[in-house]
């Protein structure tokens, strides 16, 4: 490793705002994104989700005074990645510059006959979506796409900060979305996964997922950024399989542990170091039960924990990236964001769920994340002060 | 990009009813669509693992190329130092639309979770764990095209970074009747009689006409 990858442009773009700073302020205030949605064309059912209102996404697309057309997802996509870039000073179009995205649907939207003639079929395929982008900012290198379920933001993020730390490239840009689409909504809802109110993660009276959608961006650099003190690093992150079940966590949270043991043994980190946890926290029974376990596991009972579902739902593709913003602003601001719909442990093992916003002195971060196909993720954020 | 100290010790494609093991082909049909091929395939290296039956197409023929691959061979790694980094172009496209016809079409509206769960293109690795319980490093990437030089330097730098000791790596698609299977296990190996781990040399075993 010769160099470090610091985080020096972000951006989510979700119901709770366009910029990272106005997403931070609402969840600072404990304002949730989260609506009950009758709509339909979703399920036959009204379910708590959390979705961009199509006029505000429109009104601030137009801002940006593209022409060609785009999707529903890209234009989220360009907004994004356009702030993030600019907040991080770089030069896009720089050979020095790698995108990557995550996301776990992308453009499946388009497999609705009634996009047919607006846009071309291929446009569904994570790659092709990947490379307008990438081509609409004028970068020249082929962009990376990663798609691993609920981990994916993790790990493309995991990944571009070892690209930087290696000298391969000096800046990243990585960008993660995922729409509320009927696809994925009615899938959640034929497992029977999703909850009819706001979800509650690490509660007793947890019924399951909110879904959401969200874009969220992180600008990777060698170079911190002047105009900000302090920085957070990506220090490293490691991915780990359950081998135990397609659609359902491990019971143990072996995966996850093995995730913690192997970031915190690479990186000679100790457990009583981690001042914050950002769990992945669903709200399914399963889950949250898993990584009390592995939490308990690995000696993080006292480490204060949150769940940032509660404000977006689970966004997939997008939340790994989304939640380490979150994380990085948490970290920046010393605040502890309250796990919103906590209120009394529903987990077997003692976990420090925040339960209200506190001001704390937050210098190293764990972000943990688990999907579908048994995978989980764990990596570390640190405070950098010049 | 290229690695001096690891090497491509197994390797299986799989295409147009062919299966080639290690550059010479094993088994053949003439007869049936890539489907029954593929079930042949499975009941000829006598896996036994009623489970394959439930995947889907995608899931199956990944499922089949790892046994292929993995066929007379015994690991000598810890389960945690096994990795799987496997790449497509269209996800999982191919049941992403069987999926949605059943929800596209509200006078027959059925989504089915055995459907939906497997409507992600990493439900391929999470199968392949499941088989022989590996716990290590997992990532999926979108590709246009088959791209040796990405998975070469994934996977030697899970490799040297001591993340994994042996990587299981390659490329499954399916796009219509085009199916199309490139496997390959990777290790730091003393053998230099073995091909070394290059995109070169990994495009060269894909494009295996």
């Amino acid at each position: 490793m010769i160099n470090s990858a610091y985080i020096i442009g972000e951006n989510i773009v979700s119901p709770l705002g366009f910029t990272a700073e106005e997403n931070f302020n609402n969840v600072s205030l404990n304002k949730s994104g989260l609506k009950t949605i009758h709509d339909t064309s979703f399920i036959p059912l009204p379910f708590s989700g959390a979705r961009i209102e199509d006029d505000i996404l429109e009104h601030s697309f137009q801002q940006l005074n593209v022409k060609d057309k785009f999707t529903r997802l890209e234009k989220m996509m360009l907004l994004s990645v356009n702030d993030a870039v600019h907040l991080s000073g770089i030069d896009v179009k720089g050979n020095d510059t790698l995108f990557v995205f995550s996301s776990t649907k992308g453009n499946i939207e388009l497999l609705n006959s009634k996009f047919k003639d607006e846009f071309d079929l291929l446009r569904i395929q994570l790659w092709r979506t990947a490379q307008v982008v990438t081509d609409h900012f004028g970068n020249r290198n082929k962009p990376v796409v990663i798609s691993n379920a609920c981990i994916s933001g993790v790990v493309a993020i995991i990944y571009a900060a070892e690209l930087i730390q290696q000298g391969k490239f000096k800046n990243a840009v990585v960008c993660g979305m995922d729409a509320l689409t009927e696809f994925v909504v009615s899938g959640f809802q034929s497992f029977l996964a999703i909850s009819s109110k706001p979800c509650k993660p690490f509660d007793k009276n947890r019924t399951g997922i909110s879904l959401g959608e969200a874009c969220a961006t992180i600008v990777l650099s060698s170079e911190k950024n002047k105009n900000e003190n302090p920085s957070i690093e990506i220090i490293g992150g490691t991915t780990s399989n359950d081998a135990n079940h397609i659609s359902g966590p491990s019971r143990t949270g072996e995966g996850l542990v093995k995730a913690i043991e192997h970031v915190f043994s690479k990186h000679k980190i100790s457990a009583e170091e981690i001042d914050f946890i950002s769990a992945h926290g669903t709200a399914t029974p399963y889950n949250d039960e898993m990584e009390a376990i592995a939490f308990s596991r690995t000696n993080l009972e006292c480490a204060p924990v949150n769940s940032f579902k509660g404000y977006y739902g689970h966004t997939l593709g997008a939340a790994g990236v989304l939640e380490t913003v979150l994380t990085s602003m948490s970290m920046k601001n010393n605040l502890l964001v309250k796990s919103l719909g906590y209120s009394e442990s529903g987990v077997s093992k003692p976990v420090n769920v925040i339960s209200g916003n506190i001001r704390k002195e937050i210098n190293t971060s764990l972000k943990v994340a688990s999907g579908f196909g048994g995978c989980n993720a764990a990596m570390i954020l640190r405070k950098n002060e010049h | 990009m290229s690695t001096e100290k690891y090497h491509i010790t197994s390797s299986v494609v799989l295409r147009n009813k062919v299966a080639i093991q290690n550059g010479s082909t094993c088994f053949e049909r003439k007869d049936g669509d890539e489907l029954a091929f593929i079930k042949e395939l499975y009941k000829e290296l006598k896996c036994e693992y009623p489970k394959f039956y439930k995947m889907d197409n995608l899931c199956k023929l990944a499922f089949v190329a790892s046994e292929l691959l993995l066929k007379d061979r015994t690991l000598h790694y810890e389960k945690d130092e096994i990795a799987l980094v496997l790449s497509n172009a269209g996800s999982s496209l191919d049941t992403d639309k069987t999926y949605y016809h059943s929800v596209a079409d509200k006078s027959n509206y059925f989504p089915s979770p055995a459907v939906f769960v497997y409507t992600l293109p990493n439900i391929m690795i999470g199968e392949i764990c499941i088989r022989h319980q590996f716990l290590g490093e997992n990532a999926f990437f979108i590709t246009e095209k088959f791209d040796g030089d990405l998975l070469t330097e994934y996977s030697a730098n899970l490799l040297s970074s001591g993340k994994a000791k042996c990587v299981i790596t390659g490329w499954i698609e399916i796009n219509g009747n085009n199916w199309e299977a490139a496997m390959f296990l990777v290790e730091a190996s003393g053998n230099e009689s073995l091909k070394e781990l290059s995109g070169a040399n990994l495009d060269k075993i894909y494009s295996h006409k």
